[in-house]
């Protein structure tokens, strides 16, 4: 169990619930409510693709991608935008490059899956996930973080690092839901990492926080799965496809 | 104990029997308990698994309602950046779900406590220091499990099933075999193909990452299958045998195939081999990549847009090919590796042709029947070593040598008809040839990386030689029907010595001056020398022997050039746009040397070479190219050596010494787009050429209608395509329809009887295919409609357009127990061509299979190929002012019955490759 550390005797009683210090961190001094960070998302694509032909794409060169992200937010909403690749490499395509709207006034997310160019629009209720808090903290962009865990299945546990200092329950890629803004985010194997790089507290514009959904249509997660099973369901191919464009969903 | 506010509430504990909700309240002050702390956060962390329940913010008041969660054991943590972290543990109860605290007051800091991690050690499963050890033999598997089929016994360890494997819910990043990576990185390559059997234990470990970078966890999870002595090896290969018993003719149709791939440590042996007569003289594309015979496939002209079998379809084949690849490490980077292969191809074909030849005044008829049997044997070694000398270098060797030794025998009859539909001449020729050669194609390279990326440096040379030798005899016989014209025959011995040598040195330097911005300079050296020595021998009369040198025929010939080419590009990058642009200039310095004459024809051209590109990729699935390069040709040595080729007397050729090169300009454009939820897709494109300087032929025809033709330099020959088609899935995508049309316009040049005769090709095609995939059917029918229109402007008697039609039927259906059915047919309608080869060919092959034993490695096959007999190899060819309808014999109707075995060490199901995406 978490460690517990008794250092009274008096607190032993049966029935009885105690209050201790435990740990503390050494923090900004100040509690934000907008601002606009820069994420920088760091994919080992060997670590990321198990397919041994895709590995055959991948050599020591490229295996790394470093790729940018912006993120608007502030008490009610967040956006989360994909940055120009000028590093482009035969290998771009291997890495996602949605972007995220987070609505915690409507509990809505708005998601722009990017698929080979072409945008879907899908919006649904904010994930609920179930995240687990630790006692480990790391500094990310000068603010002290604590470490909690989302357990996505039996075999991918991702972290994500946030700071109480950040007062929005928002985070990048549509991770959301933690006590504070999410800073860091991770897979266990750290094939895919996302940490902030630059934290700059201008209150984003109206129209930084919206998408421009224009006259495309919007599913919903489930519509579009279901749409994607009639038409891959058959090919394993599409489906390997798809799971890769869900990963975070 | 000043370190310490506590705050005590009592709890009574009872049975919860209904869910009921938690509400906690309470106010936030400084360390004073004056002033209200506003944002403060609150959170509820479930004690049993430490997973958030709720979460809040305190108001402008310091206050916090944190409610929406069930009763339970939790945490409350109160939190802000200034203060210390206040913990408070809480017993939720039925009757104790309602909890006020009045007053939180955050004070100053504390020091972090440290973890302590206890594992459990347990036999056969143990701790050995840091690294858990699973003992093997403990745990059952079937007979032939592999190693995946272990792990997935072994308690704590997941594998997916992609092979993905976790550890205690961690991923395991790399798995070694004692100790050392296995084939590259790939752990399924271990997992799935060593035996479950061979292994002693299986260790995990954390082991520190290789140059791991900031933010990166820099330790990784290894799973080190330690081995029994015994185990470090496998093997998996293919057998395959088939035949018709000789029912349907004498000579028994057969196709024997035997692949197989051993490996052993880091060191990789493959063999195969292929016999037939039938037309399959290749091995499938996806076995030349699982056996990894790279050769093999790089000369099979498949590729991976155009699977098909590249069949012999020009005659009656017989074909064997063996060999075998080895390949091995040596260090940390250095890869070795060995091939030889054995080819021995035998051809014999029989065809008859008529051909039309239309001069401005007359027209001539011939009538050609062959006989062609060839022989070709060659031994082929390859290898290959590189290595990372170091971080930054790279260097490459690759060595080859090819002996080749070929016969050929060849029989024809030629009759040359007059306007007036009567024969003046039947010449008989019968050749045969040998030939003795040897080729090298050897590559050396040096490639440097700087620190500053997207510098680089690489120095590449290739050598390239050959030499080769051909003895022969030619026998004509010519019988003249007109009057006045004596029948002639005779006979002439002939030898053909050639060598070349062709060195290339490349230096290429890029330099980046911005993030976008590259400049690429390129230098390069050419040395070569082009000998051939050609002799033909009449009869001594003397002696009675073939050495009386016939000096018409007869020439030695050097050609030596020197070529001094640099080109400087400058690219400019970015993720949407890539241009390049730049120029090259180049000179080239000929020596032609007559050595019997010993005149010189010295030639020496300066060219600049300009090229340019564009492209556009507004994103992944579109994209639009234009491409504009520029080149240059040699001829080859024969068509430069000033001497006449006899060896078809009635079509003689003769080279030209003051031949020089061609230049070309080249466009090409092409768009795509593709739309990835759909499926939809687009591909178009547009391909010209304009070539000056062309190699032409310019032909003299004679009374009879025989000719010598030369090659000359002609300018403003022209090529260019236009395609386009599209996909479009229906029904989620069972059902696709693809559409395509292509145009193409051609212009050349030809000379004869020394007048320009310019011919313009105009053709147009179009068809559609339609497409149906369900789980186990699929079928697929297709049409196409090609109208081709030449225009000859020496003789409009050979402006005849013509039409062929093709339609096409797939199908493919996996029945019930097993079975499977494939067939396919095509019908192929020729139209407007010359009376006797305006046929219609009907083609259908079938396929029965069925696979037996559980693995269904054991697979037996029926298979009936062109069931209609129907099958013709049929041409029509447009050359200048020559129509040449052709006609060849080859297989058609046959049937086989075939057994393949496919097997590995672990006796599982052997997969067949794939393919990509």
């Amino acid at each position: 169990m978490e460690r517990m550390v008794l250092k009274s005797k008096k607190l032993m009683k049966v029935f009885v619930i105690f209050i201790f210090l435990v740990s503390c961190f050494q923090v900004a001094s100040q509690h934000h409510v907008f601002g606009k960070i820069t994420f920088e998302r760091r994919t080992n694509l060997e670590k990321r693709y198990t397919d041994q032909r895709m590995k055959r794409m991948i050599n020591e060169n490229n295996k790394i991608r470093n790729e940018s992200f912006t993120f608007y937010f502030n008490d009610t909403a967040s956006a989360f935008i994909p940055l120009q690749d000028n590093n482009p490499s035969e290998v771009s395509w291997m890495t996602s490059k949605n972007a995220y709207y987070q609505n915690l006034s409507e509990i809505k997310q708005l998601t722009v899956l990017s698929l080979f160019g072409q945008f879907l629009y899908i919006e649904d209720s904010l994930p609920q996930r179930s995240w687990k808090i630790t006692e480990n903290t790391r500094n990310i962009a000068g603010y002290d973080c604590r470490k909690a865990i989302y357990q996505k299945n039996d075999s991918t546990r991702i972290y994500a690092w946030y700071s109480t200092s950040l007062v929005p329950s928002v985070g990048p890629e549509g991770f959301c839901g933690l006590p504070g803004t999410i800073l860091g985010v991770a897979t266990e194997d750290g094939g895919i990492i996302y940490f902030a790089k630059k934290v700059e507290f201008i209150q984003p514009k109206k129209e930084e926080l919206q998408a421009n959904i224009g006259k495309n249509k919007v599913l919903t997660i489930k519509e579009l799965k279901a749409d994607i099973e009639k038409k891959f369901g058959s090919q394993p191919w599409g489906r390997r496809m798809f799971d890769d464009l869900f990963r975070w969903l | 104990m000043k370190k310490f506010l506590s705050l005590v509430i009592f709890v009574t504990l009872t049975f919860k029997l209904q869910a009921q909700e938690m509400r906690v309240k309470g106010v936030v002050f400084d360390t004073s308990g004056t002033k209200p702390l506003p944002n403060t956060g609150v959170m509820a962390v479930r004690i049993k698994d430490s997973v958030l329940l709720r979460h809040t913010r305190t108001n402008i008041n310091g206050e916090f309602s944190l409610t929406g969660f069930q009763v339970d054991t939790f945490t409350l943590y109160v939190e802000h950046p200034e203060y210390d972290t206040k913990t408070f543990f809480i017993f939720g109860s039925k009757s104790n779900s309602e909890i006020d605290i009045p007053k939180i007051s955050l004070s100053g800091k504390s020091k972090q406590l440290k973890e302590v991690i206890v594992y459990a050690n347990k036999n056969p499963i143990y701790f050995k220091g840091d690294t858990l050890v699973y003992v093997a033999d403990s745990f059952k598997v079937g007979e032939n499990a592999v190693v995946e089929d272990l792990l997935k016994k072994l308690p704590g360890i997941k594998v997916d099933e992609n092979g993905t494997i976790t550890s205690q819910g961690k991923q395991i990043n790399q798995v070694l075999v004692d100790g050392d990576e296995f084939f590259g990185t790939d752990p399924t390559i271990a997992t799935r193909n060593l035996g479950a059997k061979g292994v002693e234990s299986v260790q995990i470990y954390e082991k520190e990452k290789e140059n791991a970078k900031a933010g990166e966890e820099d330790k990784i999870q290894v799973l080190d299958l330690k081995l029994k002595e015994d185990a470090k090896k496998g093997y998996f290969g293919k057998f395959s045998a088939a035949t018709d018993f000789g029912l349907f003719q004498d000579n028994p149709f057969y196709e024997t195939e035997i692949l197989a791939n051993k490996f052993e440590g880091k060191q990789k042996i493959s063999i195969f081999l292929l016999g037939s007569n039938t037309p399959k003289s290749n091995f499938k594309w996806g076995d030349m990549n699982k056996f990894g015979l790279e050769n093999e496939r790089n000369n099979s002209g498949m590729s991976n847009w155009n699977q098909g079998n590249t069949n012999n379809t020009s005659g009656i084949p017989r074909t064997v090919k063996a060999g075998i690849y080895y390949t091995d490490k040596i260090g940390k980077t250095g890869k070795i590796g060995f091939n030889y292969a054995y080819y021995d191809t035998r051809l014999d074909v029989a065809s008859s042709s008529f051909s039309q030849y239309f001069l401005p005044d007359t027209t001539f008829f011939t009538k050609d029947s062959s006989n062609n049997k060839s022989t070709n044997t060659s031994h082929r070694i390859n290898m290959n070593f590189s290595m990372n000398i170091d971080s930054l270098t790279f260097f490459e060797l690759k060595p080859n040598v090819n002996f080749d030794e070929a016969v050929a025998d060849n029989t024809s009859i030629s009759e040359f008809i007059d306007s007036l539909q009567i024969r003046s001449l039947r010449s008989d020729i019968k050749n045969k040839d040998e030939s003795l050669g040897i080729t090298s194609n050897s590559e050396a390279l040096l490639r440097r990386k700087f620190k500053r990326p997207k510098r680089e440096l690489e120095l590449k040379y290739i050598l390239n030689y050959s030499k080769n030798r051909t003895t022969g005899q030619l026998l004509n016989a010519a019988q003249f029907d007109l009057v006045g014209s004596p029948d002639t025959t005779f006979r002439q011995d002939k030898t053909n010595e050639n060598g070349s040598t062709n060195h290339y040195t490349l230096l290429t330097y890029t330099e980046p001056i911005t993030e976008r911005i590259k400049i690429q300079v390129e230098y390069l050296y050419e040395f070569g020398d082009q000998l051939q020595d050609k002799r033909t021998y009449d009869l001594d009369v003397n002696s009675g022997l073939y050495t009386s040198e016939n000096t018409l025929f007869s020439n030695n010939f050097d050609n030596i050039r020197q070529q001094n080419r640099g080109t400087i590009l400058g690219i400019y990058e970015d993720r949407k746009h890539t241009l390049i642009g730049g120029i090259g200039f180049r000179n080239i310095d000929i020596t032609n040397r007559n050595l019997i004459t010993d005149s010189v024809t010295p030639q020496n051209i300066s060219n600049y070479l300009p090229q340019f590109s564009y492209q556009f990729k507004p994103s992944i699935s579109k994209r639009f190219g234009f491409f504009y390069t520029t080149n240059s040709q040699q001829p080859s040595v024969s068509d430069l050596q000033p001497v006449r080729d006899n060896s078809n007397p009635n079509r003689m050729q003769e080279g030209n010494p003051d031949l020089k090169p061609n230049y070309v300009h080249n466009v090409r454009m092409n768009f795509n787009t593709w739309s990835a939820l759909t499926g939809r897709y687009i591909w178009s494109g547009f391909n010209a050429s304009l070539t000056n300087n062309a190699f032409a032929n310019s032909t003299s025809f004679d009374s009879y209608g025989r000719t010598i033709s030369r090659t000359e330099n002609v300018d403003g020959n022209i090529f260019s395509n236009l395609f386009a088609g599209f996909g479009l899935p229906l029904f989620n995508r069972k059902f696709e329809i693809n559409p395509n049309v292509n145009a193409s316009y051609m212009r050349y040049t030809n000379i004869i009887n020394d007048q320009e005769n310019i011919t313009q090709n105009r053709s147009i095609s179009g068809g559609t295919e339609f497409e149906l995939k369900l789980d186990s059917l699929q079928i697929s029918v297709g049409g196409d409609y090609s109208y081709t229109s030449p225009v000859s402007s020496l003789a409009s008697a050979s402006n005849t357009p013509f039409v062929t039609q093709t339609y096409k039927v797939d199908f493919e259906w996996q029945l019930p127990a097993n079975f499977k059915i494939k067939a396919d047919a095509k019908y192929v309608i020729n139209s407007q061509r010359t009376a006797g080869f305006n046929r219609n060919i009907f083609v259908v092959n079938t396929e029965l299979s069925r696979s037996f034993l559980k693995t269904e490695n054991l697979i037996i096959t029926l298979s009936g190929n062109d069931l209609l007999n129907q099958n013709l190899n049929l041409q029509r060819q447009i050359n200048g002012n020559i129509v040449t309808d052709n006609f060849t014999k080859i297989i058609s109707r046959y049937f086989l019955l075939r057994l393949t075995y496919k097997f590995n060490r672990n006796k599982t199901k052997e997969e067949e490759w794939k393919g990509w995406y």
